[in-house]
């Protein structure tokens, strides 16, 4: 049967709406910072096969890309045949598709009169998962059971009724088991509401049209996706670039990315990357798939809902054991890191191949900084105090524009927490949040700059952990434009005391009054720096984005 | 005595003049003349006067409604102005969220707006409170004397002071704003304590900072319409309408821009309110389509919904106001087919000139005016009382080009299913709407006004199940109506967060005391007769531990003897359920904030109800498309060929000035002894 193209603009639409409204509902009724504030969160609506349909338009691409590959093993776990009406499904297992472990999802299989006709999706980054410190953030780990509570694919329902002592097995297993509490139930809550409102359309359109439409949706994008890259020039590229350290030891892991573009298909072969780390730099091959497809969206389709149809023309290549492709036993926490610099090298690859589509490398790091600890003040509402601080974000410049200061850039989307909402929850207090001059890189269009944030510790007992990266190597470049600088994190900077920190620093105490700095690196520059227009020099100087300083260096004012 | 209403427009000002005593009205429609903005309100208030015999001293109340702010910011034409803030914290204004917003997650090319004030004009004062309110480092005067220097400097014309934890203690940002306002007379000092004492710096920030950048302009434009009217010898007190729906004396505008931002069709609101009190339609959901957007809105017992954070340009305005949700959907919005054949509608709009492909002005685009006049649903000739005429051979041009071709379709067809798939993105507009709120939109009837709204109502009342469109008299004065009629409405809050279970009734009941006390003052001060107030109290409540609130409102009674906060908590589960689908009895549960709401109730003149009339005739009749039917044989009637009792089955359209309103076959039309349009929709199989 097919479906005509007003029905099925009308269907998108609605399905999109679907996982906007679940996303919504999770973010109004979480206890979490990092969802009520930061939105560490995406949802997706899957047709049968599991293959993304619709995705909530603020969805992070780390986290919807690898969604249907969870999912997947999600089902094969629980026993495909075993699926029935009024289940909810759960697994944050890393190894079978997923992210780390924080990232809980949760997916109910949808019936119709008996027939399963797709799933809803939505997968959260928790608070705390357990392990070796508030966050579960350690980079200093040799197995996926030290990083926290592995959670393998399971029933949280069974016939619309929640499994209790399953919930209490896992709250039991997390620090501020109220606050894991109240975010699961936002999180299957949504799952639910998106129910209410698929069945609708159904009702409305038949089960026949809407699987028609779920199926046509993919081949649009898919071959929206083809013409674009149709249009970029044929050949095989190649970029090479690291990771500063694997989180036990500081020598630098490659990622190597071949890059072949034959008429309307891309190949992208990471085999060539380093061996699988001892330390926590390591991802799942789906993590590292999320980093290409990123890459390719952005250049490719960057206007249109993405779904899987967009990611069907480019074909990904790992080597099992490969830091891009981990196996279990060993550690993944730092998944992000890894995936963010496939997305890097992926995108300096193809400069030559779409010049006018592609940015120079961002800041290059989710900048993962985990600070809690036991909340002792009279005032504390929970056990634990717990702040996730995101410090790095910069875009690379563009082939017509500067890169934007102090933002985030890549595959993951969590925003910061506000000031004075961490403050009035949290044992901390902030001296600075500040643009910093200089960080991006020259060019003719610059680098976007870095930022810091900055801040008192005002008790005993924190712990802090960073699960971060490029605090030795910098954002490149492209086309002649210069790197970004690389990351800082300081402690009680400019003071006897000072203390400069590795990207990757496992759970350390600081005593009360430490001051902590961290500085995200800058974004590179695009071309020339020799062809800046005078007119933008004279603007950044005015507004201190440049000194005066880095002017007569680069730009010869 | 005489109630002025007065409605800005894009092109024209529309003037209402109301008798108290029977609700016979007057109007003046005047050109606005551009950089005589006041000049125009004055003469359109003159004309109206003049034209109805009125004398300037029979005049008790003006109201005027205005989206100077809002252009100002959208233009980037407000003033030149500075921020000051704390030290290490000038680029929360240009960080944000830090998180990119949706639509530019895979837009890598695309920049978000950089704020209205740049880096350079942004200060630092190394000062600062605690999380407490504690003061840790206090204000310098010196510092503070040498940013007014930078200030002189760069001849900022307005200046905007927000500090961190300022809605806990004001000390330090007013010791900012008594320096700057003696050093810089005339330049305006907005204080983010004084616009919004709400925590979260990013939107308090730029709260403060668009309040700031159109604080001359709506001085100026205050003083300029003020001294115009005295001039004119008109001496009725002035009074603005703002985004929450009620008037306030200028003087409190002025201190308080950041209240105007989203009046704009808050005034269509408020009238469609009036409407409902008036006719006894008390559950409606209205949809106000223009050339560019839609505007959505809830009214459950006559009352909108109210919000207090909007976006314009993805920063932040924090405010109490109607909640009115904004899609791009209008008259112009474009369609078109892309690369691989899926139909876009909007949101891209053709600008207003050369306008929609049928205006004949050079326009290519193919727009939905276009769809609705090849669908039969407007007249070519009698457009806008046929002072527009329309070309429906460019229409067709246009459809050909932009969809049936590359579709390989019938025209007819590809314009059926275009006007379709719009209508459906503007019942998901609502359905956002109402979903969001946990309300069933079933039920709820469809008041449909602006150009467009008529036109697309029965589709979207079909696809959302409505039974029930509205379409009011006079919808092109709907607004200006809103606003002279407009009650006065304060809003008060007390931020308490603590517990339930460790609440003090008595305490509460004392900080309702207060709150009441102030709103006591204010309608005073407006003369608002002691039995012409309602005070309305809520509780916003959460689950400790949830950022986002339901506000929960009994009724007098559960606060009459001591608040019943178990009644309270209880409706709180319910609601939680309601629109989340579940409730944790035993949960503990916050109280965040105590709520009063003051209204001075405005006595409403009767509608003079419609002189019966001999039913008129229908002018002609015209194709026009339905569903399921094809092009048909459609009579068409002039609005005012119809009187009081007139019922006409479908398929029919009846054609006005401003709009057309379409009813489709097995449905029926009626006009009530008010004059509003009735059209009852057939149930859906």
């Amino acid at each position: 049967m097919a479906v005509d193209p007003f029905t099925l603009a009308v269907i998108q639409n609605a399905l999109i709406s679907v996982a906007s409204e679940m996303k919504l509902l999770t973010m109004r009724t979480a206890y979490t910072q990092l969802w009520k504030e930061q939105g560490d969160l995406s949802c997706c609506v899957m047709d049968a096969e599991g293959q993304i349909v619709a995705q909530d338009p603020s969805g992070f691409p780390i986290h919807v890309t690898t969604m249907p590959y969870q999912l997947q093993s999600l089902i094969d776990g629980v026993g495909r045949d075993c699926i029935e009406p009024g289940d909810v499904l759960m697994t944050n297992d890393p190894f079978l598709g997923g992210t780390h472990l924080p990232d809980v999802l949760i997916a109910r299989p949808l019936f119709w009169d008996g027939t399963l006709y797709g799933y809803l999706c939505n997968r959260g980054h928790w608070a705390d998962i357990g392990g070796m410190g508030p966050g579960s953030y350690s980079p200093a780990t040799r197995e996926l059971l030290q990083e926290g509570l592995v959670i393998p694919p399971c029933k949280l329902f069974v016939r619309d009724q929640i499994q209790t002592p399953l919930v209490n097995l896992i709250v039991r297993n997390v620090r501020n088991s109220v606050v894991a509490h109240g975010d699961m139930r936002a999180q299957y809550a949504s799952c639910f509401a998106g129910e209410r409102r698929f069945r609708e359309i159904i009702d409305r359109y038949g089960l026949a049209i809407v699987t028609e439409a779920m199926r046509e949706i993919l081949t649009r994008s898919e071959t929206m996706t083809r013409a674009r890259i149709a249009e970029f020039r044929d050949g095989e590229y190649h970029a090479r670039d690291c990771l500063d350290g694997d989180g036990l030891r500081d020598e630098p892991q490659w990622i190597d990315a071949k890059v072949t573009v034959k008429g309307s298909d891309v190949t992208v072969d990471l085999t060539g990357s380093s061996d699988q780390s001892t330390g926590g730099m390591n991802c799942s091959r789906a993590s590292a798939i999320s980093g290409v497809q990123y890459a390719l969206k952005a250049i490719t389709d960057p206007e249109n809902p993405p779904n899987a149809g967009s990611y069907r023309p480019v074909t990904v290549l790992t080597r099992s054991g490969s830091l891009c492709d981990a196996r279990a036993p060993g550690s993944i926490v730092g998944f992000g890191e890894v995936a963010y610099r496939v997305l890097d090298t992926v995108m300096r690859a193809l400069a030559d191949a779409a010049p006018k589509n592609v940015l120079a490398s961002g800041s290059g790091s989710t900048g993962t900084v985990a600070v809690g600890g036991r909340d002792t003040r009279p005032q504390a509402r929970r056990p634990y105090f717990m702040s996730l601080e995101l410090s790095s974000g910069a875009y690379g410049a563009r082939a017509t524009k500067d890169g934007i200061n102090a933002i985030r850039y890549g595959a993951g989307n969590a925003g910061h927490i506000p000031v004075e909402a961490s403050e009035m929850e949290n044992p901390i207090r902030y001296e600075r949040i500040e643009i910093l001059p200089d960080t991006g890189g020259a060019g003719q269009f610059r680098g976007g700059n870095g930022f810091c944030r900055v801040f008192t510790v005002l008790v005993d007992t924190a712990e802090i952990c960073l699960c971060a990266d490029r605090h030795k190597s910098q954002p490149q470049g492209v086309f002649g434009g210069l790197p970004g600088t690389s990351a800082r994190y300081v402690l009680n900077p400019g003071t006897p005391q000072e203390r400069v920190l590795s990207s990757k620093t496992p759970y350390i105490r600081l005593p009360e009054g430490t001051v902590v700095w961290l500085q995200s690196a800058g974004g590179g520059g695009y071309g020339d720096p020799k062809k800046r227009d005078p007119e933008l020099i004279k603007r950044d100087l005015r507004d201190g984005y440049v000194t005066e300083t880095l002017a007569k260096k680069h730009y010869q004012v | 005595m005489y109630r002025i209403g007065i409605d800005v427009g894009g092109t024209f000002t529309d003037v209402l003049l109301v008798d108290e005593a029977t609700g016979a009205t007057g109007v003046a429609k005047v050109l606005n003349e551009p950089g005589r903005k006041a000049e125009t309100v004055v003469r359109g208030i003159r004309k109206v006067l003049d034209d109805s015999g009125v004398a300037p001293e029979k005049v008790s109340f003006i109201g005027h409604g205005t989206t100077i702010a809002t252009n100002a910011v959208l233009e980037r034409k407000g003033a030149r102005v500075a921020l000051i803030t704390n030290k290490g914290f000038r680029d929360v204004l240009e960080i944000g969220r830090f998180s990119r917003p949706s639509e530019l997650i895979y837009r890598v090319q695309d920049d978000k707006p950089p704020p209205l004030v740049p880096r350079h004009l942004r200060f630092e004062v190394d000062c600062r409170l605690d999380s407490a309110g504690r003061e840790l480092r206090s204000v310098s005067l010196a510092e503070v004397d040498a940013v007014i220097e930078r200030l002189r400097l760069e001849k900022v014309e307005a200046v905007a002071v927000s500090l961190l934890f300022s809605f806990l203690d004001a000390a330090q940002e007013k010791t900012i704003g008594e320096r700057l306002r003696a050093a810089l007379p005339g330049v305006p000092i907005v204080l983010s304590s004084e616009i919004q004492p709400e925590f979260r710096e990013f939107p308090r920030t730029s709260t403060t900072v668009f309040a700031a950048a159109v604080a001359p302009i709506i001085a100026s434009y205050l003083d300029r319409l003020q001294s115009g009217l005295s001039d004119a010898a008109i001496k009725s007190p002035l009074y603005i309408f703002q985004s929450n729906g009620g008037v306030a004396q200028p003087e409190i505008v002025r201190r308080r821009p950041s209240t105007l931002f989203l009046s704009g069709p808050a005034g269509a609101v408020v009238g469609a309110a009036q409407l409902a009190i008036e006719s006894g339609y008390k559950d409606m959901i209205t949809i106000d389509m223009g050339g560019t957007s839609l505007d959505v809105c809830v009214l459950r017992g006559g009352i909108a919904g109210t919000t207090s954070a909007r976006e314009i340009e993805h920063f932040p305005i924090v405010s109490p106001m109607l909640d009115v949700h904004t899609v791009g959907a209008g008259g112009g919005s474009l369609c078109r087919i892309d690369e691989v054949g899926r139909l876009r509608v909007g949101p891209q709009s053709a600008s207003s000139d050369p306008g929609p492909a049928c205006y004949g002005r050079g326009g290519a685009g193919l727009t939905l005016t276009d769809i609705n006049l090849v669908l039969g649903y407007l007249d070519p000739s009698d457009f806008a009382d046929g002072t527009v005429p329309l070309y429906p051979e460019k229409a067709m041009a246009a459809l050909q080009d932009a969809v049936a071709g590359p579709l390989k379709m019938d025209p007819l067809e590809a314009a059926a299913g275009i006007w379709t798939v719009a209508a459906n993105q503007m019942a998901e507009a609502i359905r956002y709407v109402t979903v969001q709120r946990g309300i069933d939109p079933r039920g709820f009837d469809l008041a449909a006004f602006g150009g467009g709204g008529p036109l697309h109502g029965y589709g979207i009342a079909a696809d959302l199940g409505l039974r029930r469109m509205i379409v009011p008299i006079d919808p092109g004065l709907f607004s200006a109506r809103g606003i002279a009629l407009a009650d006065f409405t304060h809003d008060y809050l007390v931020s308490l967060v603590q517990p339930i279970e460790r609440v003090d009734v008595t305490q509460l009941q004392a900080a309702l005391a207060k709150l009441k006390q102030l709103a006591g003052v204010d309608l005073a001060s407006e003369g608002v007769d002691e039995n012409a107030r309602s005070l309305i109290v809520s509780l916003d409540l959460r689950y400790l531990g949830q950022s986002t609130e339901i506000n929960v409102e009994l009724g007098s009674a559960a606060t009459q003897a001591g608040f019943d906060l178990k009644a309270y908590v209880a409706e709180f589960h319910r609601r939680h359920e309601a629109l989340y689908t579940y409730s944790v009895p035993g949960e503990p549960v916050e109280l965040v904030n105590l709520r009063l709401r003051a209204i001075g109730r405005v006595p409403k003149p009767p509608r003079a109800p419609m002189q019966a009339k001999k039913l008129g005739r229908a002018k002609d009749q015209r194709k026009a498309w339905f569903p399921g039917r094809g092009m048909i044989d459609t009579p068409v009637w002039r609005r005012p060929s119809l009187t009081s009792g007139a019922r006409l089955d479908g398929p029919v359209i009846i054609d006005e000035m401003s709009s057309s309103t379409i009813v489709p076959p097995g449905a029926v039309l009626e006009m009530d002894t008010l004059g509003n349009l009735l059209v009852t929709l057939p149930v859906a199989k």
